[in-house]
């Protein structure tokens, strides 16, 4: 997830941040560019940072695991080129299955997560009732709690439930981190709604119900989205809670296929690259089709948050 | 149509004492323009927002109809609001925004689109009902703002200084408009605004309002003939009246070097309750330059022409004139002169005052004083 996210904001965030904070005064005409040219010489080093790990991932994940290992693995450019690690990571591994799995997760805890959270979020933005100050406190707390900590009384839960190795297993724990953070992000998305919308509507005659759907939901397009992204992405990303609740291989998420590559003795780099690329696909399609969304729900959200 | 009754009207908010409106007693007739004025904080939009159902009317009640509504939703009270930033829906066109409130009462969508289209007629919108609010001006915006109000054929139009987003040309068009429109529908109005000229040239009545609490209503013309306290003497006109502590005896008033008669009404109240002292109000325009040479020496310290008129900022000597305002600071006094002959700026200048416009106040209370 940091990964992904220190990839996008800095190209969007930093060039406009620059110029809204020193405005300019001088008059020369040269200055301002020159500052352009170190503001974007310094977004290219930073972005040449983040992405080389990614760069040598791929390029990685494209080379016959033996050359990586060997003095050729740290030549930039293959002299054999192989699609045979991904070729390997179908057959050898399930990874299909993995990736489905995966996006099953990610799919529902970001659909359940942001559809609760929507209604929650209003609630405490909007609504004045006993007990709104410590619900927030409640869960701004929940998220100062690190996984490992819930982690056994999860598991015990979980098994009184008979629910160990099941997606529910996976649904519910997601959806119990997603929810407080998202519920808190849309909380501060629609604190940013101007209150008049919601006014003239209920003049207009609508009831609470109706607010919400036909005005509120509709006009928080960008901050849903964004909500539903992160929680897509703290779903994608998850080890630790997967590894622990899920046991049988059909349903193992790609973190846990991943990690299971690692072999006692042998570690194929090159089948490794090729996975961590698959499963870095959709995020970056994601942020691709999505980071106009994701920047401004955001920000929206944080300016109160 | 409807007539709109606040009674005892009374809006405390949480944790403080003090009423945002107090006691609010104000009758509208029906098909009335009544305009809530008053500087920021004085309750105006509050009490606008009570009617509306927008805020809560702890004590007293307000009537539409003769019907308590205090306790109604807004959905309830048949009630149109205009809202200061119009608060157009911005995911629904201009036709969609306008016919919001019909389809949520459930009326059928060819008479909805009738309806909507006769009210885009009345404001010139037709040709952009399609378009979503982003797309339109900020005049533009204003009039789907209120064609979204008329559509609906309520009982009382409710409107939040509509006015206030639009540049000063296009604001002093659409006063006119909203004005002629209002008496063309016969609709009851309420119209908040801290603008006095709207105030003075739109309402039938207006209500002057400070700190929560009703000052005075009536017509534009008796407010500013017959301002009720020295506060209102302040607040309606521009440049303000000119209000001074002046000692009184029974000559008159002394103000500056000019001793000014009060009308019998006025010296006779004052002789009653035994005052020394009471507010002068005089109006700049009350003053003609002196032919004799004795009349009130005031020094001229700033001119400002403006074609037909000229103000004059000066000083008297020895008086200071009272700022009924919140910032309590002195104030320059302030004359109205032929704008083609306007005084030098450092010169002084001799003035004779109108006696039957001038306005006595009590100087502890601010009261009007007689007649």
């Amino acid at each position: 997830m940091t990964k992904a996210l220190s990839k996008s904001v800095p190209d969007d965030e930093v060039p406009g941040s620059v110029h809204t904070a020193k405005p300019v005064t001088d008059t020369s005409g040269h200055r301002p560019r020159e500052r352009h040219r170190i503001t974007y010489l310094g977004l290219i080093l930073v972005g040449c940072f983040v992405l080389v790990p990614f760069l040598w991932m791929l390029i990685g994940s494209f080379k016959p695991t033996n050359e990586l290992l060997g003095d050729q693995g740290k030549a930039l450019l293959s002299s054999h080129f192989t699609v045979q690690n991904y070729v390997h990571l179908f057959k050898q591994y399930d990874y299909a299955r993995y990736f489905a799995n995966s996006a099953l997760v990610a799919v529902v805890t970001a659909l359940i997560a942001t559809s609760i959270s929507a209604f929650a979020g209003y609630a405490l933005a909007r609504f004045r009732f006993p007990g709104r100050g410590f619900a927030g406190f409640l869960i701004l707390v929940t998220q100062m709690l690190p996984l490992i900590a819930v982690l056994i009384p999860l598991f015990i839960w979980f098994k009184s439930f008979n629910l160990i190795d099941t997606y529910s297993s996976l649904f519910i724990a997601y959806n119990a981190f997603a929810i407080p953070f998202s519920t808190w992000m849309l909380r501060g998305f629609f604190s940013e709604l101007p209150l008049e919308l919601e006014e003239a509507a209920r003049v207009d005659g609508a009831g609470e119900f109706t607010i919400f759907f036909r005005i509120v939901l509709p006009i928080s397009a960008t901050g849903l989205m964004a909500t539903a992204i992160f929680c897509f992405i703290l779903a994608w990303q998850e080890f630790l809670f997967a590894i622990t609740f899920i046991s049988s291989g059909s349903k193992f998420t790609l973190t846990v296929g991943i990690a299971g590559m690692f072999g006692r003795d042998v570690v194929d780099w090159g089948l490794l690259d090729a996975g961590v690329v698959i499963s870095t696909v959709p995020l970056a399609i994601l942020f691709a089709v999505l980071q106009r969304f994701l920047v401004r729900g955001l920000t929206a959200g944080a300016v109160k948050g | 149509m409807a007539e709109v009754q606040y009674v005892e009207a009374t809006r405390l908010y949480p944790g403080n004492p003090v009423a945002a409106v107090n006691r609010l007693n104000l009758d509208v007739a029906d098909g009335e323009f009544m305009v809530l004025v008053g500087p920021s904080g004085s309750g105006k939009s509050t009490a606008l927002r009570m009617l509306a159902g927008l805020e809560d009317v702890n004590e007293g009640e307000i009537r539409i109809g003769g019907n308590d509504v205090s306790q109604k939703p807004p959905k309830d009270r048949d009630i149109a609001m205009v809202f200061q930033n119009y608060a157009l829906y911005p995911h629904m066109s201009v036709g969609e925004n306008m016919g919001f409130a019909l389809k949520l009462k459930g009326v059928g969508k060819e008479e909805r689109a009738a309806k909507v289209l006769a009210a885009a007629k009345l404001l010139d919108l037709e040709k952009y009902l399609e378009r979503k609010p982003k797309a339109l001006s900020g005049g533009q915006r204003q009039r789907v703002a209120m064609g979204r109000a008329i559509v609906r054929e309520p009982s009382v139009f409710l409107m939040d200084e509509p006015l206030s987003n639009l540049d000063a040309k296009l604001r002093v068009e659409t006063r006119a408009n909203i004005a002629a429109l209002q008496a063309r529908l016969g609709t009851t109005t309420l119209y908040v605004t801290h603008d006095q000229v709207e105030a003075m040239t739109m309402g039938d009545r207006v209500a002057l309002l400070k700190d929560g609490i009703l000052q005075q209503v009536d017509t534009p013309r008796n407010l500013y003939d017959r301002p009720g306290n020295a506060f209102v003497a302040g607040f309606i006109g521009s440049p303000a009246m000119n209000l001074v502590k002046v000692p009184v005896s029974d000559a008159g008033a002394q103000l500056g070097n000019l001793t000014v008669p009060l009308r019998a009404g006025t010296a006779a109240a004052v002789r009653a309750e035994g005052l020394k002292e009471i507010i002068l109000g005089v109006r700049p325009e009350s003053f003609t330059a002196s032919e004799s040479g004795n009349g009130l020496r005031v020094k001229a310290n700033l001119v400002e022409e403006l074609g037909a008129d000229a103000f004059v900022y000066g000083e008297l000597p020895g008086q200071k004139t009272i700022d009924t305002g919140d910032d309590g600071g002195a104030k320059p006094f302030v004359v109205r002169f032929d704008g083609r002959i306007p005084p030098k700026i450092g010169n002084e200048i001799s003035l004779d005052v109108r006696t039957e416009e001038t306005h006595a106040f009590h100087p502890d209370s601010g009261e009007r004083i007689g007649d």
